[in-house]
């Protein structure tokens, strides 16, 4: 029973299509597509290689799902099974590092609010450009998909402590670069 | 306790919705501080769901290859509902002869009625034997091919 993608948890979602609903797995692959595009970005460093990745990161997903048990929320196994594609996929090519694509937020539409949030995210990539590649993981983890530290302590086997210490100074530059911008002259975005 | 303390103690903890007990007396008061806490706490939730990076849909090609994917899910029924449903029918078959209103039948019909009311059992039993060979016919296969080395 395909259901709204505003009202269906994830788990709910992933309950009809174990029951034989395929076609609700739509609302995990939309829900989900940009988050894991952007860890493919992070890694593999361009778009057609990365559009690769999530490609293959949903069917992977798809043919385990037997092996998500409900332990946990299905958001963070989600994001371990990316992330451990993602660290496989890199090893495979080691791509080079391209700064200035990094830098830039990805353009989202020109509404003020759509505005407002390219540049926070601007601000955001600025902070992290001078982390090593699965640090800045962790910052997308952290503010993107909502996890918390412990989470992404446990996905990405960096201590907690790191997590929590590079989290707060992205929080704090975040903090500091927002005045002067549009971003700050709204309270609600 | 300062501004810049009492922000520190926000920007620390995990959850950037809340504000911490700790500071709460400190927001009380300090109207700065509290309108910079609610702008960072709608930023913070603003990020959440968004990306880095966007992409072209990807949801047809994708879909398309899960489509095609031979482990398709299906719902099973567990063997403990066969069981509890075969329990059920043999129940009824014994329980309804005790029941008042087939007494009265059997009162008015005699054994005229034992032929049609079997045939309306053996259906029924037919029906749900039917209904686990089918389902389980992959299963019964490999059993038989196991238990008697050869395959059908």
């Amino acid at each position: 029973m395909l259901r709204s993608n505003e009202i269906s948890s994830d788990e709910d979602i992933i309950r009809d299509v174990l029951d034989g609903d395929t076609e609700a797995f739509t609302l995990i692959v939309e829900r989900y597509q940009d988050r894991i595009f952007s860890i493919g970005m992070r890694f593999l460093k361009n778009e057609d290689d990365s559009r690769d990745y999530t490609q293959n990161l949903f069917i992977n997903v798809y043919d385990r799902l037997e092996s998500y048990q409900g332990r946990g929320s299905f958001k963070s196994w989600l994001v371990r099974a990316a992330y451990n594609q993602a660290i496989d996929a890199w090893r495979a090519c080691k791509p080079e590092a391209d700064l200035d694509h990094e830098t830039e937020a990805a353009e989202c539409g020109s509404g003020e609010r759509e505005l407002i949030l390219k540049e926070i995210k601007d601000i955001l990539n600025r902070a992290v450009a001078e982390l090593p590649d699965n640090y800045k993981i962790c910052i997308d983890l952290y503010f993107f998909w909502g996890l918390s530290h412990e989470e992404i302590s446990n996905i990405t086997d960096i201590p907690l402590n790191t997590i929590k210490s590079n989290v707060l100074r992205a929080k704090k530059i975040l903090r500091s670069k927002l005045s002067g911008t549009l971003a700050e002259e709204y309270h609600e975005v | 306790m300062k501004c810049e303390k009492a922000m520190e103690k926000f920007l620390e903890q995990d959850d950037g919705r809340r504000i911490p007990i700790a500071v709460m007396p400190h927001v009380l008061f300090c109207s700065k501080c509290r309108m910079e806490m609610v702008k960072l706490s709608n930023i913070f939730y603003a990020l959440r769901g968004d990306s880095p990076y966007k992409t072209a849909d990807m949801t047809s090609i994708i879909m398309r290859s899960v489509s095609a994917r031979e482990n398709q899910y299906h719902r099973d029924v567990s063997l403990w509902q066969w069981l509890v449903a075969g329990a059920v029918i043999c129940s009824g078959i014994i329980i309804v002869n005790y029941s008042l209103s087939f007494l009265w039948l059997k009162g008015h019909f005699g054994r005229d009625l034992e032929i049609p009311l079997n045939i309306i059992w053996g259906f029924i039993i037919i029906i749900y034997i039917g209904s686990f060979v089918g389902t389980h016919i992959d299963n019964i296969k490999k059993a038989i091919e196991v238990k008697f080395r050869f395959k059908i």
